[in-house]
């Protein structure tokens, strides 16, 4: 390890009853979300139908496609995990299927990201399981690019993969 | 057909608004609850409601119902802890009023108090926090997405990105806040802000700088609530609550934050306005929730001073600074004055309708309006207060 590059790992949400499958499928580098039964309608991690209130849900693997729904780049390490690569960024990203998940975007320049850029899955290790991070589409994954590498988390995390 | 309210401010008592000191949040409380009752003219002993509220991330949980009998309030006819995030002020505010014009009570003490900096504690430290959030919207940690600047980023950047709305225009919002808050002996920061000022301010969470976010206190605001029939001998002009609404709309994880702020402001004000009987027109005043400058584009927009996307330019031509056509925020707000969440506007709005706001005061101070948000546009609640008595 060098220096800059920070050992922790990024918080993991707890899972519930309702979210358990989507935490379950991330241990194996699936992204699932729900689709109803009745009206087709997308989402991840509810006990019903937030359009039509079924409680008829099927669990399906999302195409991993996505667009740049809304980003901010953050000064302040509130967490360790986080303090080698301040600034770095947090985004929501609308995947194809259509619901939105919080992320971080790799692969791209803090300064390049676009909202509505088109992004795709990729699986980053964090201890014993991993995370659904975004990567613009048109940079094939595992291509290194100096920007990424500028960020000590996300390296040290690959390493650790 | 809906009722008309018969309720009026009676007290108004602020403790503490400084960065750093030793009380407790519940010290803090006490010492407002009696600054309060000495504005008001109102003995302990009249007091029969008590209504309590704290932040969700509370450092230390002094604000309780323990707080009664410190505050040595015997016999009440009503008690209760209110949590409504940043709603929680007018949301008590709303009980109180709806308690005094039903006569379940006659005068209601309304407190809020914080100490998030109390032991030299820095605001990130204090709001920063990573709460235990389970499910798929945990994932906002994982994303190292702590504290509410880098929530309210990222819309504020979705507002950039569908009106057009501008860095320069988030920055007149805080120069403005800043001109009013130079004529606030109250206001933290009074130096006066300049543009270039604002653009120098470090970096927080993109678009949002220094000066974009709330200054955290420690401090503490009450507010008495009296039935308008109860007001003989009593020190202070009333300030009445002629209207009240509340707006909640539940959208889930990953929502558009932009469709939140619009379902709850819609529904809050559409019940506050029908309530007093009046038009937005006859609002000569609006104190916002301003924990982030953009909040306040969000507000005059969805409220309807001006049309979506145009509140950037609507700012930064003047209308609500000092001698415009709507004065915002006039005591300089979370983002110069005092981050005491959602009595800080409320406080405000009091002194300004009562007269009381020296330098700074409006020349037409009969109608304001103050907001209260709650969460990433979560809740909403809002209250409009007057001079005088809602038209029969």
């Amino acid at each position: 390890m060098t220096d800059g590059i920070s050992p922790a790992l990024r918080p993991f949400p707890l899972q519930d009853s309702s979210s358990e499958p989507f935490f379950r499928a991330l241990e194996k580098r699936m992204l699932m979300i729900q689709r109803c039964t009745g009206c087709g309608s997308t989402q991840i991690g509810e006990s019903s139908c937030r359009h039509c209130e079924s409680a008829s849900l099927d669990w399906i693997e999302s195409s991993g496609l996505a667009t740049l729904y809304s980003f901010t780049i953050v000064h302040i390490a509130y967490h360790p995990s986080f303090s080698a690569g301040v600034p770095y960024n947090a985004a929501i990203v609308e995947l194809a299927e259509g619901p939105r998940l919080f992320s971080n975007i790799i692969g791209c320049a803090n300064e390049d990201l676009r909202i509505g850029m088109e992004l795709t899955v990729e699986f980053v290790s964090n201890g014993p399981g991993y995370l659904p991070d975004f990567r613009p589409l048109e940079q094939a994954p595992g291509a290194e690019q100096g920007a990424w590498q500028q960020h000590g988390h996300f390296t040290a995390r690959r390493a650790s993969a | 057909m809906s009722a008309t309210l018969s309720a009026a401010i009676s007290g108004l008592g602020m403790a503490g608004l400084v960065r750093n000191q030793p009380l407790e949040a519940g010290d803090l409380a006490l010492q407002a609850i009696d600054l309060a009752l000495a504005d008001s003219g109102l003995q302990r002993s009249d007091m029969d409601g008590l209504l309590l509220a704290q932040s969700p991330v509370a450092s230390d949980k002094s604000v309780n119902l323990k707080l009664q009998q410190r505050a040595r309030l015997r016999n009440l006819s009503l008690l209760q802890v209110v949590e409504g995030e940043g709603t929680s002020a007018l949301q008590m505010l709303h009980t109180a009023a709806f308690a005094v014009t039903c006569g379940m009570a006659r005068h209601v003490v309304c407190v809020f108090a914080d100490a998030p900096l109390r032991g030299g504690r820095t605001g990130a430290q204090a709001f920063g926090t990573a709460k235990s959030l389970s499910g798929v919207a945990g994932l906002r940690y994982s994303s190292g997405i702590f504290g509410a600047p880098a929530l309210f980023a990222m819309s504020a950047r979705r507002h950039m990105a569908l009106y057009g709305t501008r860095p320069e225009h988030f920055g007149t919002v805080a120069v403005a806040a800043r001109a009013w808050a130079s004529m606030n002996p109250r206001a933290v920061f009074r130096d006066p802000l300049t543009l270039e000022d604002y653009f120098a301010g470090r970096p927080i969470a993109e678009p949002f700088r220094l000066h974009d976010c709330a200054i955290p206190v420690d401090g503490g605001i009450a507010v008495i609530v009296s039935a308008v029939d109860a007001f003989t001998g009593l020190k202070q002009p009333p300030v009445h609550i002629l209207g009240v609404g509340q707006g909640h709309p539940a959208t889930v994880q990953h929502r558009d934050a932009e469709d939140s702020a619009h379902a709850g402001v819609g529904r809050a004000r559409t019940t506050a306005f029908a309530m007093a009987r009046i038009s937005l027109a006859e609002v000569d005043m609006a104190h916002l929730y301003d924990a982030f400058t953009y909040m306040s584009l969000v507000a005059l927009e969805e409220y309807g001073f001006c049309a979506r996307g145009e509140a950037g330019p609507f700012v930064a031509g003047g209308n609500t600074s000092p001698g415009g056509s709507l004065p915002v925020n006039t005591g300089g707000g979370h983002l110069s004055g005092y981050y005491l969440q959602g009595m800080t506007p409320l406080s405000e709005a009091i002194i300004q309708v009562r007269g009381q706001a020296g330098a700074r005061q409006c020349k037409r101070h009969d109608v304001a309006l103050v907001t209260n948000v709650g969460g990433n546009f979560d809740y909403h609640a809002c209250a409009i207060l007057g001079s005088r008595e809602t038209r029969p």
